[in-house]
């Protein structure tokens, strides 16, 4: 129950933006991980988030990419979440969400223009 | 909550004694609850086990001993530090307790707008996944009064969970429910705590709605604890008041009796 702890690196690419996120994301750092998502979403055509190393995620976590990726459509622009554990993946079923959002497995297919919409 | 929990248990209470005045209602209980596990608190009335939910969610001081939750023991804990773990858990009290002048979704959004610096579109967002969660997302914008005494429920438990408690407690979740309707109420606890990492507690008489929803259960009675143990366990016990218990004996009345004739003897 204590403080959670949220790692977010930015990486940009020939093809998008990869944020790479460490740790677990819950109310008390879901608002910064939007600032960036939504910064990010800015500054490219395709932001990809690299999932891999999130361990827990709550509903103010999954609220915040409905939003980016509510954003994203409204820019006209890629959102793609890659490399998810069964912490995210279990949640995101249980909200019936999975077949919202663009899931791949790898940042390569994350990246590629032309599998991704 | 703290680094003493990352192997032990989430909640313990360590000889807890609760009295209202001279009344002592728990007299030193013993018991634990590990994280992610859903633990029964089982018992008549007057047994005490609403007093240990009010204590374990620090609505009582204990008189003395110790209930620790998450790393903080709750009868020396300061009012902030009460407040600190109560954000971090989330509690559906018996009567629901919904605030009869705001809508369903509304009633969710509360400590989300009272304890968080988040975004009102995102507290939207999760107000919707936590009603969608307990089956009521039709229902945002009804009013409590609106609403069946199973929806009711439904919804005290979405505001229960707003802040993704990692522990929910349940007061009596099926009282003044018909059948059906509770087992609705039993079969939505099995569902979170399979799709949540949330441990659970419960205090409930019903004893069906008890094996079918916990992994342990603690049964007291006047106060002790007469057992602790694994549904299945549970139910071989031989202990004459868990067997009277489960197979709904009646007390004798001879206690009474005593009680009664103490009342008129004893000198005023």
């Amino acid at each position: 129950m204590g403080n959670k702890i949220l790692e977010i690196s930015i990486r940009v690419a020939e093809s998008g933006t990869i944020v790479d996120l460490v740790g677990a994301i819950d109310i008390g750092n879901s608002p910064v991980l939007r600032l960036k998502l939504f910064e990010s979403m800015l500054a490219t055509s395709r932001v990809a988030v690299n999932m891999h190393g999130i361990r827990y995620i709550d509903s103010s976590g999954i609220a915040t990419l409905i939003e980016v990726l509510v954003k994203a459509r409204d820019l006209k622009k890629a959102f793609v979440l890659f490399g998810l554990g069964p912490a995210v993946y279990d949640v995101l079923k249980l909200t019936n969400l999975l077949g919202v959002f663009h899931v791949v497995d790898t940042e390569e297919q994350a990246l590629d223009a032309n599998a991704a919409p | 909550m703290s680094s003493n929990t990352a192997d032990g248990p989430i909640i313990s209470g360590k000889d807890l004694r609760v009295q209202y005045g001279h009344r002592e209602i728990l007299h030193g209980i013993n018991f634990d609850v590990q994280a992610e596990e859903t633990i029964v608190i089982l018992g008549g009335s007057g047994s005490g086990k609403s007093t240990l939910l009010r204590t374990m969610v620090g609505l009582e001081k204990p008189t003395s001993g110790a209930v620790w939750v998450g790393g903080t023991n709750l009868a020396q804990a300061s009012a902030a530090e009460i407040d600190e773990v109560r954000k971090k858990i989330g509690l559906s009290f018996q009567g629901g307790a919904l605030i009869g002048s705001m809508t369903v979704g509304e009633n969710v959004a509360l400590p989300l707008r009272e304890h968080t610096k988040l975004e009102a579109s995102t507290i939207e967002v999760m107000v919707r996944i936590k009603l969608q969660q307990v089956g009521l997302l039709k229902f945002q914008h009804f009013m409590p009064s609106q609403l069946s005494g199973g929806m009711k429920k439904r919804a005290a438990l979405a505001r229960a969970m707003a802040m993704d408690p990692e522990i929910l407690f349940f007061d009596e979740p099926s009282a003044g429910l018909d059948p059906i309707v509770a087992a609705g109420i039993d079969n939505l606890i099995l569902n979170l705590k399979k799709a949540l990492a949330v441990t659970i507690v419960v205090v409930t008489h019903e004893l069906a709605s008890a094996f079918l929803i916990a992994d342990r259960i603690i049964v007291l009675d006047a106060g002790h604890i007469v057992a602790m143990a694994p549904t299945e366990e549970l139910r071989q016990s031989t202990h004459p008041r868990i067997q009277q218990f489960l197979n709904r004996v009646a007390d004798s009345d001879a206690g009474d009796e005593v009680d009664q004739l103490q009342l008129f003897t004893e000198r005023i």
